[in-house]
């Protein structure tokens, strides 16, 4: 919009010349001469954003009104000169009341400052990290992680979203790709070698490359991968493997074994083939780690795994009752077909070596004082975490087996390496039940809160990732707060939405599985799998979808619920977390814990 | 779709359902058991161990099945073809449930667990005994004949008290009887030792074993013919 601002200046009219001489007589009055131009000088306002005043002003316009209409056209301007406004810097608070009183915008701040304080932190320096624990959830994809979170706030009397899960305060945070060299949906075996070993590799086996055929023992030695485990052994630092699996499950024996099939747990697992052309089996290769690995890399000395605590007895005892342990749950306990007891070879290669198999014996260690400490606490898997009560003579949380553990390898000056694997996150999602996935995540967690609190950040790496996902998710547009293992309650609702089918639906539900299951207070997931499958849409009116006994929903149906191929998060901190970054490839997960504590070249001797 | 035996069994003995005497029964003959099953008069010491064999009869067919107890153990053979089920009691009352494939010669194995509770049946005596609910009724006989016989809406169930074992039950149209009875603890170790070098897996382990095409088999079966379950509680 122009606003015309006129300005009347005195016209320039005619003057008549005077003369030296006599004045003559008058003439004869002249015609009239023409009407006198007017200048004029109009001026134009300016608004924010004008190509010669960004920050808005006065445009002062002059020129002839040579048409004589009193107003200054844009073809009579002659010259223009701009008077701008000076730029704004400064934002008043009364203008940013909005935002400043806010606690997210707040929150917000702080994280970036926080963020930002890491990064400096870490910007050139060369500290490397002493000692590197790896903890990795079997099976904590994203949406396991979210919803276990909420789940966790929703237990202290949150709403729950806003609540963070130990791991989700690191500062530093990635993406890990999963998938395994043969496999778009990959599974522990591949995915842990590749986070221990630097080399992805195929689903189902474990430390060795790709070039290894799964199942058979043939160009095995050629193709053997060396672990994050045996890299700090050899560089003189302290070990030590905690899993709430068995200690031979695919997770933690990728840490310390090599098999062509993740199955070959003990002799009894294994073909007459592989046994025969000189494969060993995941415990055999447990007790005899020191001793294997002194053999591949002659001249050297190891002091073997200082710490082991898990599950998985069975595959350690051979198969005659006289080796049951107390709390043996099949008549025969052990399995091994070739008559030794992994237990008392164990026992007798490190006589100073305590063995425990109960919360007693547990509580009893003197962990700063232990040398060896040799732990399996079931039969088979240890309890999932909503379970362990149950336990006949009872089973430490993998928060208590994480700090004694912590507590005994930090007594040593060269350093510790630690892989901590919640197991049975994995085993809830298979069994479709959601209620045990996130008590065990939200225990993992707890763990990890542990660590945080027992180590000095200075010089431990921590990385927390998942090896794999599920394909659970959460969605349908719950209001804020709603339980997340509840039914759908829309935003400013109160009763359960009803879905195009009229039926009420939960938030959490799997894509496969099993299916539905309303099994009210039973606390083993694994329950399920004694009943039919029954997938698709149920009627859960009349169901309390909160009870730990609810497995949910399901598409396509399976005989038990599968993993997922999406990326799963890397989660740091500490000396090396800054390089936890974008999207990378698993096997990238092995570099930064090299990269941070040095492990190649301290094992260099 | 196979025999509903599995079905009807499945109901015989997972059902925990308390059944309501009959009023009408009032008055009924005393159930007797036929001497050939060879109840002693005089129980054993150790009525811990014995092979109970049943013959279970429903919609024109038969089956037999074999129940054998070992302190706390029993195994159930021939409860659905191919197929034994063995449950062991733990000392905090838990249950270990495994599923034996004979034509596979492998099995699957469950957690300890309130299982029970899942399946129907409450308590161990309905494994152990086949005998989810036990006659309150005074027992007749003496000794290890003692038995209890009672009418009930849906039937009839006779119980042999001294050794906690049902006899004879007859509901929802389908019957069992026992038809024999052994104490013979080295057929009943030899029946436990059968499947002793089944080579086993944990239910919780099925979901990583994608690549094992023969369990997948055994899951599909196991699921098939609990599918005809048709009372469920
Ligand atoms: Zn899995």
């Amino acid at each position: 919009m122009r606003k015309l601002l006129i300005t009347t200046v005195l016209a320039s009219a005619a003057t008549l010349a005077g003369c030296d001489g006599d004045d003559g007589a008058p003439g004869t009055p002249g015609a009239d001469g023409a009407p006198g131009q007017v200048s004029l000088v109009r001026q134009d306002a300016l608004t924010v954003g004008d190509a010669n005043c960004p920050n808005g002003g006065t445009a002062i316009n002059s020129g002839i009104d040579t048409d004589s209409d009193g107003a200054l056209a844009d073809s009579e301007v002659t010259a223009t000169n701009f008077n701008c406004r000076p730029g704004r810097t400064v934002l008043t608070s009364a203008e940013l009341n909005a935002s400043l009183s806010n606690s997210y915008f707040s929150g917000g701040r702080k994280t970036v400052a926080a963020t930002r304080a890491a990064v400096d932190a870490r910007a050139g320096s060369n500290r490397r990290a002493k000692n590197v624990i790896l903890f990795v959830g079997d099976g904590m994809g994203i949406s396991t992680v979210t919803a276990a979170r909420i789940l966790d706030g929703q237990d202290k009397g949150m709403p729950g979203e806003e609540n963070q899960l130990s791991f989700g305060r690191f500062p530093f945070t990635g993406l890990a790709k999963t998938y395994n060299v043969d496999a778009q949906t990959p599974d522990s075996a591949g995915t842990m070698t590749a986070m221990v070993t630097g080399v992805k590799t195929d689903v189902g086996t474990i430390g060795y490359d790709e070039d290894v055929v799964r199942g058979t023992c043939e160009a095995t030695q050629a193709n053997e991968l060396v672990t994050a485990l045996e890299l700090a052994e050899l560089a003189g630092m302290s070990t030590g493997i905690v899993s709430t699996a068995r200690i031979t499950h695919a997770t933690p024996a990728a840490t310390y074994a090599k098999a062509a099939n993740r199955n070959w747990e003990d002799i009894s697992d294994m073909p007459a083939a592989a046994v025969t052309a000189g494969c060993k089996d995941i415990a055999d290769q447990l007790v005899s780690f020191e001793a294997n690995l002194e053999s591949k890399f002659p001249g050297r000395d190891v002091d073997g795994i200082e710490v082991v605590m898990g599950g998985g007895r069975r595959h350690f005892l051979p198969r005659d009752a006289a080796a049951n342990s107390p709390d043996a749950r099949s008549s025969v306990e052990g399995d091994r077909t070739d008559g030794r007891n992994l237990v008392t070879e164990w026992q007798a290669a490190y006589p100073a070596g305590e063995y425990v198999f109960d919360q007693a014996g547990f509580d009893a260690l003197n962990v700063e004082t232990a040398d060896k400490i040799f732990a399996l606490f079931n039969e088979s898997h240890m309890q999932y975490e909503i379970d362990r009560a149950n336990d006949v003579r009872g089973e430490p949380s993998i928060a208590e087996m994480t700090a004694a553990a912590i507590q005994r390898l930090d007594n040593d000056p060269d350093g510790f390496f630690l892989s901590v694997e919640s197991g049975r996150i994995d085993h809830s999602h298979h069994a479709g039940n959601a209620h045990g996935a996130l008590r065990d995540t939200i225990a993992f967690s707890e763990a990890i809160q542990r660590a945080v609190d027992l180590v000095d950040l200075n010089e431990t790496l921590i990385i927390v990732t998942a090896d794999h996902g599920h394909v659970m998710t959460l969605g349908g547009y719950p209001k804020r707060g709603n339980p997340i293992l509840g039914k759908v309650v829309r935003v400013g609702k109160t009763d359960a939405h009803l879905a195009a089918d009229d039926l009420p639906h939960t938030t959490v539900t799997y894509s496969n599985g099993r299916g539905f299951r309303d099994l009210g207070n039973n606390t083993n997931p694994d329950a399920s799998y004694g009943l039919p499958i029954d997938t698709g849409r149920k009627d859960l009116t009349s169901v309390n979808t909160l009870a730990p006994g609810f497995h949910q929903e399901a598409l396509v149906p399976t005989g038990s619920e599968t993993h997922s191929g999406e990326d799963v998060g890397v989660y740091a901190t500490g000396p090396g977390a800054e390089l936890v970054a974008g999207t990378q490839e698993q096997n990238a997960i092995f570099h930064v814990m090299d990269r941070a504590a040095n492990l190649v070249t301290r094992a260099g001797g | 779709m196979k025999s509903n035996l599995s079905a009807v069994f499945a109901v015989l003995i997972l059902t925990a359902c308390s059944e309501a005497d009959s009023p009408a029964a009032v008055g009924n003959a005393p159930f007797v058991l036929p001497a050939s099953v060879g109840v002693p008069s005089v129980c054993p010491d150790d009525r811990a161990f014995l092979h109970a064999r049943y013959r279970i009869a429903a919609g024109g067919e038969t089956r037999m099945l074999d129940l054998y107890r070992r302190a706390n153990e029993v195994l159930h053979v021939g409860r659905e073809p191919d197929l034994a089920e063995y449950w062991r009691r733990l000392p905090n009352d838990r249950i270990v449930h495994t599923r034996f494939f004979d034509d596979y010669g492998r099995g699957i194995e469950y957690e300890p667990s309130d299982l029970l509770s899942v399946t129907g049946a409450q308590n161990w005596a309905a494994l152990s005994g086949l005998a989810p609910v036990r006659p309150d009724a005074e027992a007749s006989g003496e000794g290890c004949t003692a038995l209890a016989d009672r009418h009930t809406v849906f039937g009839r169930i006779a119980y042999l008290t001294e050794l906690d074992l049902m006899a004879y039950r007859r509901t929802y149209g389908a019957t069992i009887s026992l038809v024999a009875l052994d104490f013979d603890r080295d057929a009943i170790d030899a029946a436990f030792r059968e499947r002793d070098d089944y080579p086993l897996v944990d239910f919780a382990d099925v979901g990583d074993m994608e690549n094992d095409d023969e369990l997948a088999r055994m899951m599909a079966k196991s699921f098939m013919e609990r599918r005809d379950h048709g009372h469920a509680h």
